[in-house]
Order: structure tokens, then sequence, then C-alpha cells
């Protein structure tokens, strides 16, 4: 007659126990550097971020900068009129970072080793079908810029240059 | 059973032709609603809408156009631009230039240039100094593709060639 009791609160425990999970904010993963990752958006957004690419809030891949998409808040517009915001950077960032977490935290935790495992490199790379074809190859300014920023220390002039020159055919 | 043949090879056909429409394609072309009367179909038609829309290897609307627009004359107005040269330039560093018409329109048949995306395009007029697009375009050959009003977080508005306002433009002279 008393087991029931005690079944009631072991049940309670398990089920307790199943449904928790990590408190809200924390996670496991190794993110890459939100230093200098300003630079690294600008030079996706040049390159990438266009209103006709990723500049487009329906895709999976999200940029925003002043090359491209802008954050709404009814202050900027497409057209490269006013810098690209550190809240459009943000957002840019969680883009990339949310796209593939597990392999990204792998290649952070490898310092940005064998980068082509991720999705948006192969494609940029034009090793992976990609409608907006290969725009980069390993050793120019956009990958170096990129990989770079993954490898943990953004090479800024790479960015720069990236943002530069008028996109590979 | 010969008449039974014809309704079923035109029940296939009619099936066929749903099953193999775009939804995503006939929704656009829905979206840009019916004709001006007052403007017959040509080169003076929809000023202002995403021309491949339609005239498009996708869509098959002769004739096909692999870049086209309106480009108007100040940002707060759609008052059309005429005589506006057009300048695209591939990536092959190709150039291929058209005017504007009368309703501000132009466009380029695929017939006379395939351009190697991405391009960029530049806007001349009169004395104005040249206007360059900020960024390449990759894929879109339509201006209002990106250029729609009104001006939102993903659209600068629509194409204008005077940024300042110092034009005093002619009469379009449109019929």
């Amino acid at each position: 007659m008393n087991r029931f009791p005690l079944f009631g609160v072991a049940l309670a425990a398990l089920i307790a126990a199943g449904c928790s999970g990590p408190a809200v904010g924390e996670t496991d993963i190794a993110k890459p550097t939100h230093f200098h990752f300003q630079d690294v958006n600008d030079a996706l957004g040049y390159n990438c971020g266009t209103l006709d690419c990723h500049g487009q809030p329906g895709r999976n891949l999200r940029i925003w900068s002043k090359y491209g998409m802008r954050i709404t808040d009814g202050r900027h517009v497409p057209g490269g009129r006013a810098d690209t915001s550190g809240a459009e950077a943000d957002l840019t960032y969680r883009s990339v970072v949310g796209l593939e977490p597990g392999i990204m935290s792998q290649v952070v935790q490898d310092k940005g080793k064998h980068p082509e495992r991720l999705t948006m490199i192969r494609k940029a790379r034009g090793t992976e079908a990609h409608k907006g074809l290969k725009r980069m190859s390993a050793g120019d300014p956009l990958d170096v810029c990129i990989t770079s920023w993954l490898a943990g220390n953004v090479a800024y002039n790479s960015c720069k240059a990236a943002e530069s020159p008028p996109p590979p055919p | 059973m010969v008449r039974l043949s014809r309704l079923a090879i035109a029940f296939v056909c009619a099936l066929g032709a749903v099953a193999c429409g775009n939804p995503v394609q006939d929704n656009l072309r829905e979206s840009l609603g019916d004709e001006d009367p007052n403007v017959p179909r040509g080169p003076l038609h929809r000023p202002g809408q995403p021309c491949l829309v339609c005239h498009s290897s996708a869509v098959g609307a002769e004739p096909l156009f692999s870049v086209a627009g309106t480009i108007f004359q100040v940002s707060d107005s759609t008052k059309p631009a005429r005589d506006v040269i057009v300048q695209i330039v591939d990536s092959h560093g190709r150039k291929h230039s058209v005017a504007t018409n009368c309703a501000g329109n132009f466009f380029i048949q695929q017939q006379d240039f395939q351009p190697a995306w991405p391009i960029k395009p530049q806007l001349s007029y009169g004395n104005l100094p040249l206007l360059k697009h900020n960024t390449a375009i990759f894929r879109e050959g339509s201006c209002a593709g990106c250029h729609t009003d009104p001006v939102t977080a993903t659209s600068p508005g629509h194409v204008y060639i005077d940024t300042n306002s110092v034009v005093t433009f002619p009469s379009s002279g449109c019929p």
C-alpha cells in the first residue's frame, strides 16, 4: 500500500530529470571569435550578401551589411550610405555560427584546420553546388579573411582587400 | 472508343500543364496585377515592375531579356527618366549599353547580350556624374527584383538618376 507514493515520487523525479536540459544561455560549443567580426561581415556582405543572394531574409545563410539587407530599424537602407552597424554584424554572426554549430565548433576547436568541413566554405570555394558559383579560392583575400576568423585571428587586411576588388568571375 | 481516347489525352495534357506550373513564378506574375488599359503591351508597359518575371527563359514571354528595368528621375517621384544610358559591365569586362525609353524602361535582349555574371551596371545622363551600382549583381536581371518601393530594410527603393534633384527633365514624350 505504501509503495504507491514512493513510486509516484520516483516517477516524478525521473520525468524532471528527463526534461531538464542546459540552462538558458548556456552552450557547450566553441564559437569563433567575435572580435573584428565586423570586418569579416563586410567582406561577406560585399561578396555574398547582396540583395539578390544572401542579403535576403529567406536564406539559411543570412548576411546583414551595408551592401545588402539592413536591420529593420527604419534608419538604414541598403546601398552603402551608412556603415554596417554592430547590431547588423551581430545578426550575421548568429546566422553564420548557427548554420552548422556542431561542425563550426569542431573547426574552431581545431584552430581553423580543415575549414572545408563547413558547407559555407565548400560552397564559396565552388567545391559543392552553389547557385552563386565559386566566390573564392583557397588563399585569396576572401578565403583568408573567413578562414583566419575561424582560426581565431582575423586577417584584417585580407578582409579589407576582399571588400575592394570586383568579385571574381 | 476514339472519343474516349481523345478525352483521355486531353485530360492528361491538362493535368500535365497544371502539374508543371511553377507556383512561385505564377504567384509572382499574379502579384504584378493586370496591364494598365491605357498602355499597350510593349516596350512602354509595366514600368517599375520586375521585367524578367515574364521575359525570362523560365517563363518564355518574348522578347527574352537578360537585364531590364526602369529608371526614374528622382527618389521621391515615379516620373520616368528617358534617354538615360544604362551600361552593363560583365565579369569578363564586356560592356553593353542601351538607353531608356519614354517610360524610363530599358531592356537588353538575350540575343544581343548574355552577360557573364556577376555584372555591374552604371548610369549616365547629360552632365550628371556617372552613377555606379554600389555592389555587384550576382543573378537578378530585373532592377525591380531588388529595387522596389517603398524603401525598406531589403530594398533601396526604385532606381533614379538625379541623386541631388538638380536636373530639369524634359517631358517624357510618351503617348
